[in-house]
């Protein structure tokens, strides 16, 4: 559609170079890399590029690499995904937070914590099942809570470890840490599922 | 009073909370409750939003915080896996929105955008996934009331909070009659499952009239054999030693063995003969009621929109069509019908037993209740080891599967060990759990042998001395031995009938979900029937999500007018191919018109639309069946010489006529593939040879190399002379023959005209353009 000349001549515009330009990632150290809390109790970063060059992130998304299997290490940075700035470009990973001062790894992780909400099931109250559909009555570590689950058996997902996994409708997850820590009651209602 | 809209009804102590700040609770448009407090935990934050206050509320018990409307921008829904927050800019009192005031509308747009994102990011509120949909709702009611937009109460964006029953979650099988069905009536499941079987009553009839008489047969036969043929006839005659009355022997000559031993085989012969009366018309009913049931489920499911088959896997549903009706099927017909006849005898016999000796059937029915215990409570644990068994084995069966089909990889990382070894771990898995179930099944079962053998012996040795006593013939012990297995065997039956009415429920509750869906589109009551369109259709303040992601299409109006080419460019998931969707309507939109020639689709007849508008997507499906009868799908009668000639116009007719068997190669799944390119011009032709007014091309050649693909878009040049025609395509080669072009960006309409004008603007054309152009370069200058 368009000539060598025009394509040339187009290419020579300085606004363009930045079209191709990746960011790196780079290994987030408290050396190069700033945590603070933002104005708006978010976390926002400052990051020393390699080539010197200082960048501020007034948010900053962390993603658990490992969120199942080892949810402390490999930390990913990420610009955030919003509507406005498009997709957010990896800034970075830490490996491990505890290289992080004790209140810059608290953050993050209370982040990581909210981000990747997961109440750990320590009563079941009530279990019934019906046409399909289970209903759960249970107390976690965020508060009491009541869902309904379809199809138990593809649902619920026992690790190696022995920790439990399980979906309800919506989506949420929910954890049972140690089945045969939970009370006798308790454990009775799930047995069958585990 | 403003009406508050239907998102969410504000409850008292909210509206105390608001009053007791000097809020009127009547002002607000809507409010939503989010279930998670300010630190993650669950708990309840209500969010508010009042246009005339120009203000949202959010209330955390009597806690109420006022945000500014004004200084808020680009409210967005950080969302994760099982957490969502609520996220806003918001900016400081001393910085106002942008005024356009001598900008262009381009670079009001960027300052705008610029605006948009700058401030503080404050976080209004956490919610699980359950708030979810209501909290995309409430951003995007927001950013409709913000442009100042006026929104009803039957807006469709209230539509998916309607249809889903608040008790079980599941859909209303009406969504203006908000009855759960499943939740309220139970019984009817059972009873819409018999009107399958009552269309055919005489079959039913017969079938219950065979088991009647084969229950019947099956008492009488020993009381023959034993109290006659025993008791009367072999036996020595005795008498009763105080009346003197004959107990035995009244027969006991040779020619009544003949009769009795006779009626015995006559007997055998007659339940025979029911027996196969009765299964086949069991088999004339059964096949007969699983044909209806699954036509019923794939007609429900061909009507169904394609949201449906979005959220719903296919092979879930062939499971659902196939597996369901099954089940229901072996319910109703190895199911019911013995449940009635092991009822019937159960009751005859304990009356007929009592009565003839009441302490050996004592005995007999001593055992009933520990072997009922244990297969109540060890049939669950052996039916848990099966499902263990089974998952073992569908594990190692994927394993196999997986490791033979990466054989290529395997080899390449001469993994052959590593893949054995891995293979003995599922084999020695699957053994183990088949140890266990074999262990479990051979507790239970010789137990209850022991308990049934045990009676039996109990019996034998009770009744021998009754017997000797005189107190009973040797014919009722007979009797009652026949009767042992009638007593035990359908106990099994009866432990598994409730788990096997659960199941049959479950599956038509299934069942009944697909039948009583509501197709999303629908068409209107009086439909406007167009026997030929021109084309021109208009998009009016056009909003579109899929449910329940993100919006894809926030308000856009355009006009493409009659005989018009039109190419829609943007990046993938800015919102091009749903465009096309719902000019075809496979969606309808949440909110805004869009009209052909005038006519709302909505009102437009579904046929008069569908034939009148082709599109050729990037994903075609070739079926079964010969090229010819693919390229006539949409329309059967069309003649051999239409077919060849829309072939060549889509440029398949070359490689159509160089296959062996021309138009006539069977092509689909199990047959002959065609590659990429050749499937996609099928398709072309399929949709050429409808003759549309309005062609839309979605990334139609994208599987094709330059020259096919310069070959077709000439093709369709020419075909297309003075009809609409709509491109959508990221490589912009496809679209230089365009008249003018539009481009998307994230939902939004950002440009629109000539190829020319859009490279001057600078905008998303430009961006993309010089990207392919760059990587064209490259290619020249051999980098």
């Amino acid at each position: 559609m368009a000539n060598a000349t025009e394509t040339k001549k187009v290419l020579d515009d300085s606004d363009i170079t930045d079209l191709f330009e990746h960011r790196v990632s780079l290994d987030l150290t408290p050396e190069n890399a700033r945590f603070t809390r933002s104005g708006g109790g978010l976390i926002s970063l400052e990051v020393t590029q390699p080539s010197g060059k200082v960048e501020f992130f007034e948010r900053i998304v962390p993603i658990r690499a490992f969120p199942i299997s080892s949810p402390e290490t490999f930390i990913a940075i990420r610009e955030p995904d919003s509507q406005m700035g498009g997709r957010g470009a990896e800034i970075g990973m830490i490996e491990t937070l505890d290289i992080f001062p004790e209140e810059v790894s608290r953050m993050i992780r209370d982040e990581l914590e909210h981000r990747y909400f997961t109440p750990a099931i320590q009563k079941i109250h009530s279990f019934r099942e019906k046409f399909g559909y289970c209903y759960w009555d249970v107390t976690t570590t965020a508060g009491r809570v009541e869902f309904i689950m379809n199809n138990p058996g593809s649902n619920i997902r026992t690790l190696e470890d022995g920790r439990v996994f399980m979906y309800d409708i919506d989506g949420n997850c929910f954890t049972i840490e140690n089945p045969a820590a939970l009370d006798k009651h308790s454990y009775k209602k799930v047995e069958i599922y585990l | 009073m403003i009406p508050i809209l239907p998102l969410e009804i504000m409850t008292e102590k909210v509206s105390a909370a608001l009053k007791a700040h000097g809020i009127d609770p009547a002002t607000p448009d809507m409010c939503l409750k989010l279930d998670q407090d300010m630190k993650g935990d669950y708990g309840e934050v209500w969010l508010v939003y009042s246009r005339a206050d120009g203000n949202i509320y959010r209330v955390i018990g009597d806690e109420v915080e006022t945000f500014p409307l004004a200084r808020m921008t680009a409210p967005y829904i950080d969302n994760y896996t099982t957490s969502n927050r609520l996220q806003v800019h918001l900016h400081a009192e001393d910085d106002p929105p942008p005024e356009q005031g001598e900008m262009t509308d381009d670079e009001f747009r960027e300052v705008k955008k610029a605006y948009a994102n700058g401030g503080t990011t404050v976080v209004l509120g956490f919610c699980t996934n359950s708030v979810k949909l209501k909290l995309l709702a409430f951003t995007g009611l927001w950013e409709r009331l913000d442009r100042g937009e006026e929104i009803a109460d039957d807006d469709g964006i209230f539509n998916q909070f309607e249809r889903a029953c608040p008790k079980c979650g599941r859909m209303y099988r009406d969504p203006r009659n908000r009855v759960c069905e499943h939740c309220v009536n139970k019984k009817g499941v059972m009873g819409r499952l018999m009107g399958y079987f009552m269309v055919f009553k005489k079959q039913v009839f017969v079938v219950l009239l065979c088991l009647l008489a084969t229950t019947a047969l099956s008492l009488v036969n020993p009381i023959v054999s034993g109290s006659i043929l025993f008791d009367q006839v072999i036996s020595e005659p005795t008498f009763d030693a105080v009346t003197g009355e004959q107990l035995t022997g009244l027969m006991h000559e040779e020619k009544y063995v003949y009769i009795w031993v006779g009626v015995l085989t006559g007997m055998a012969l007659l339940s025979m003969g029911i027996g196969i009366i009765q299964n086949r018309t069991n088999a004339y009913l059964s096949t007969r009621v699983t044909r209806n049931m699954k036509n019923d489920i794939f007609r429900a499911m061909q009507r169904l929109s394609l949201s449906y088959f979005n959220a719903n896997p296919t092979g879930k549903l062939i499971n659902r069509v196939n597996y369901d009706a099954e089940r229901i099927r072996s319910f109703f017909i190895d199911g019911v019908p013995y449940f009635i006849s092991h009822v019937l005898s159960y009751i005859v016999l304990t009356v007929l037993l009592f009565c003839m000796n009441w302490k050996l059937t004592l005995i007999l029915y001593a055992p009933i209740i520990p072997v009922v215990l244990i297969l109540k409570f060890a049939l669950p644990k052996l039916w848990k080891c099966y499902s263990h068994q089974w998952r073992r084995s569908s594990s190692m069966n994927t394993m196999m599967n997986d490791s033979l089909s990466g054989i290529r990889v395997v080899k390449a990382f001469a993994k052959e060990d590593g893949e054995t070894s891995r293979f003995y771990e599922y084999a020695t898995k699957l053994y183990k759990a088949n140890l266990r179930t074999q262990k479990v099944s051979m507790f239970i079962f010789p137990v209850i042998s022991i308990l049934v053998a045990g009676t039996c012996h109990a019996m034998w040795g009770f009744a021998g001395f009754e017997v000797m006593g005189e107190r009973m013939t040797y014919g009722d012990l007979v009797v009652y031995m026949g009767y042992t297995g009638m007593i035990f065997g359908p106990l099994n039956f009866f432990t598994n009938f409730t788990n096997m009415v659960t199941d049959t429920l479950n599956s038509a509750v299934r069942m009944f979900e697909v039948l009583d869906q509501v197709p999303e589109v629908v068409e209107a009551p009086d439909p406007v029937r167009l026997d030929a369109i021109d084309g021109e259709i208009v998009f009016d303040h056009v909003n579109f999500h899929y449910n329940p992601n993100r919006p894809i299409l926030k308000d856009i109006s355009f006009t493409i007018k009659k005989g018009d080419h039109v190419g829609l460019v943007g990046h993938t998931g800015s919102g091009k191919s749903t465009i096309a969707n719902l000019i075809t309507r496979m969606y309808d939109t949440v909110s805004g018109t869009i009209t052909i020639d005038g006519v709302d689709i909505k009102q437009m007849e579904m046929n008069s639309l569908r034939r009148n508008v082709a599109i050729v997507s990037q994903e075609v499906y070739i079926f079964r069946g010969t090229i010819m009868d693919n390229i006539r799908y949409a329309r059967p009668e069309a003649t051999r010489a239409e077919v060849v000639a829309a072939a060549k116009a889509a440029n398949a007719h070359d490689f159509i006529v160089n296959l062996p068997e021309g138009y006539d190669t069977m092509v689909g799944i199990g047959t002959r593939s065609l590659s990429g390119g050749e499937r996609q011009r099928v398709s072309i032709a399929r949709a050429l040879l409808l003759n549309p007014s309005l062609l839309i091309l979605d990334e139609a050649t994208a599987a094709m190399d330059t020259e096919t693909e310069r070959l077709i878009s000439e093709a369709i040049d020419r075909v297309s002379e003075g009809k609409t025609t709509i491109s959508i395509a990221h490589r912009l080669s496809t679209l230089k023959n365009c008249d003018y072009l539009m481009a998307i960006d994230n939902g939004e309409l950002a440009e629109m005209g000539s190829a020319e004008e859009l490279l001057e603007k600078k905008g998303i054309y430009y961006k993309l353009w010089t990207l392919q152009n760059e990587q064209l370069h490259k290619v020249m200058e051999g980098r």
